[in-house]
């Protein structure tokens, strides 16, 4: 045994077998693959039940949770969904509080061994999907609490610190002022909207994304509303438009189109030898890998109107930024954990150089990024605004692919407008192609 | 021999760890009585329900207007509760809210209390099937239900301020009674709950 661990050619094999089953480690992402096809195949029932055929380590209970809320929204159960996006948001504010114990096992095993806690983006997303589900159900108050929650997680994200883009989410402001527009509050919608232009305008400079067409009108119709003449007249000078009619008189129909599945995280990892005492440090990054989008938009048909939605929240780009951001702070405990390990495996290895050896083994064995993120989210989600007088319509969503062919239809056979309300409904699109980022 | 000592005194703790540990594990239910106070997450819970309606409702029955409605009427007000918003930060269950304050006003005596539209709908179709179906003698006429004289209406809203893992939550409960036949407002009710709300920043 002392001739195979002194052997330096025996030993560099051993390494390279070790890293080609490293390589065949199934991340988290690989077990969500059969459920996301079953998604693709609008099969919700059996993506349900291999959801919850596996119970999952009590460390990732919050993207069951999450995942389970997601699917229930897609079967149009909305209030269970809501059971259990309410438990999931309960779990986050429980696993905000530090566990050294977790702490302890991550600094010497690796990021996984901490419970779930959710990135910011996604625990804006619980809010931000339970007050769609409320919107969905009718029930404007709820959403209007779920607005009210939002603000209070940005605030709180903004104590932290962590940086513009998790201080202000750019849809979470705009859907709470078009809730606070709906319950008649003009100038709690005004703050929002305000929040929400300031919001696209900073997420800008971090990622592909815009000011929505939309909000510019709403800025617009709102500030002339409250009188606010100077801010109006500004608005008109920066996005060149006219101030629009008001919706007093009209219906008003909100869709809302969630395209495609949130990118997948992947393991980046690289294993150097370090040369004077033959041992060897691992390094693995998590890294985001986007998934094709399938649909480009949907565009809407009622009542001989075409609108074509737009795009209000890239989710894909948020979390891809958001991960940069954290980069930082991961490498600071990847750089400690290694350390660690090297330091563990070299005093072994003074005693015992085949002891040396085994946790040296170990150590590069349990080195694994943490590749955990909500998979059932969409990319992006994509809004239209139609104001029509009020009564009971026919829509017809037509799903556009890249190249501006139709691709799948959902219908809405009663639509029902009333005069000053607004008619919430969503339609989400998975399209085959979308699975392609993982096997 | 000493050796032997010490793997006993070790089995010994190990086994009572795992005691401990899988004491933790089952669930353990006991009792409380519904009126002791338990607060868990800071959120509004039924101790806030109970308090805020037993109370609002005790300091509207001691205020004029039901004097003055017996004094023009002759008769006990009847009262109606219309729609009691939530425009809180938390998913509040507003029916528990609303049957505790119908529960302190019937129970109080002094006023008569309509049902909900709801109940209304529900109670009339069971009055159509009478017609139909129930024996003359035992019948209840449609046309005699008792309109209400007032409404109450009311809203609950927050105030949340917060500081790292620290929060102060600010409840305001206002409730107003309106006057059915004229619109006036007869009486008006407030009550604040302040709490200071201390996260634990610890776990296991």
């Amino acid at each position: 045994m002392t001739a195979l661990t002194h052997s330096y050619w025996l030993r560099g094999l051993l390494f390279g077998l070790l890293l080609w089953l490293l390589a065949g480690c199934a991340g988290y992402s690989d077990n969500f693959a059969p459920i996301a096809a079953e998604l693709a195949g609008h099969k919700l029932d059996a993506a349900l039940e291999l959801l919850d055929k596996k119970e999952p380590p009590a460390r990732d209970r919050l993207l069951r949770l999450m995942n389970r809320g997601m699917l229930l929204r897609l079967k149009g159960s909305f209030s269970a969904s809501n059971q259990e996006f309410a438990a999931a948001k309960q779990l986050v504010e429980q696993l905000n509080a530090l566990s050294l114990r977790e702490q302890t096992t991550a600094l010497i095993v690796n990021d996984t061994a901490r419970s779930y806690a959710g990135a910011p983006y996604e625990q804006v997303m619980l809010n931000l999907y339970s007050a769609l589900n409320y919107l969905n159900l009718g029930q404007l108050d709820a959403a209007r609490v779920e607005a009210l929650q939002v603000d209070l997680l940005l605030g709180e994200l903004a104590d932290k610190e962590l940086g513009a883009l998790f201080e202000n989410d750019p849809f979470a402001r705009y859907l709470s002022g078009l809730i606070y527009e709906a319950g008649g509050e003009y100038s709690d919608a005004m703050i929002a909207y305000r929040l929400a232009y300031q919001a696209y305008q900073q997420h800008a400079q971090a990622y592909p994304l815009s000011v929505p067409k939309q909000l510019q009108i709403d800025l617009l119709r709102s500030s002339e509303r409250l009188g606010l003449v100077a801010e109006n007249r500004r608005y008109r000078e920066q996005f060149g438009m006219d101030n629009g009619p008001m919706l007093e008189q009209q219906g008003e129909l909100i869709f809302l189109f969630h395209n495609g599945l949130a990118p997948v995280k992947i393991e980046q990892s690289i294993t150097l030898p370090v040369p004077p005492h033959g041992q060897f440090v691992r390094i693995a990054l998590p890294e985001y890998q986007r998934r094709p989008r399938g649909f480009s938009a949907a565009r809407l048909l009622i009542d001989g109107q075409l609108v074509v939605t737009e795009l209000v929240e890239n989710i894909a780009e948020l979390a891809v930024a958001e991960l940069a951001a954290n980069r930082p702070a991961m490498i600071a405990r990847l750089t400690a954990r290694s350390l660690l390990k090297y330091q563990l495996s070299r005093e072994a290895g003074k005693k015992n150089d085949l002891a040396g050896f085994l946790v040296n083994i170990a150590g590069l064995l349990s080195e694994r990024a943490d590749t955990r993120s909500w998979l059932s989210l969409p990319a992006e989600i994509q809004l239209a605004r139609v104001a029509l007088s009020p009564g009971e319509y026919v829509l017809d969503v037509e799903l556009l692919d890249p190249a501006g062919r139709v691709v799948e239809r959902l219908t809405y056979p009663a639509v029902v407008l009333r005069t000053g309300e607004k008619t919430f409904l969503s339609g989400h699109g998975i399209a085959e192609t979308s699975l392609l980022g993982r096997k | 021999m000493k050796r032997c000592q010490l793997g006993r005194t070790c089995l010994l703790l190990v086994a009572v760890a795992t005691l401990l540990a899988l004491s933790a594990c089952s669930t353990k239910v006991s009792r409380m009585a519904p009126d002791e106070v338990k607060d868990l997450s800071g959120a509004w819970n039924d101790t806030d329900s109970q308090l805020v309606s037993a109370e609002m409702i005790a300091d509207m029955l001691q205020r004029p207007w039901i004097g003055d409605h017996r004094a023009a009427t002759g008769q006990r007000p009847a009262v109606i509760v219309g729609e009691v918003r939530n425009l809180s930060h938390e998913h509040i269950n507003i029916n528990t809210f609303v049957a505790d304050i119908e529960r302190a006003m019937v129970n109080s005596g002094r006023v008569d209390f309509v049902a909900s539209s709801s109940e209304r709908r529900e109670i009339r179709g069971e009055r159509e099937d009478q017609d139909l179906h129930a024996r003359e003698k035992t019948r209840n006429a449609m046309g005699q239900e008792l309109g209400a004289d007032f409404m109450l209406k009311g809203q609950i809203n927050t105030i949340i301020d917060h500081a790292d893992k620290d929060q102060v939550r600010y409840y305001q409960v206002d409730l107003t009674l309106i006057s059915l036949t004229d619109n006036r407002k007869v009486w008006l009710g407030q009550k604040k709950i302040k709490k200071f709300v201390e996260r634990s920043k610890l776990r296991y």
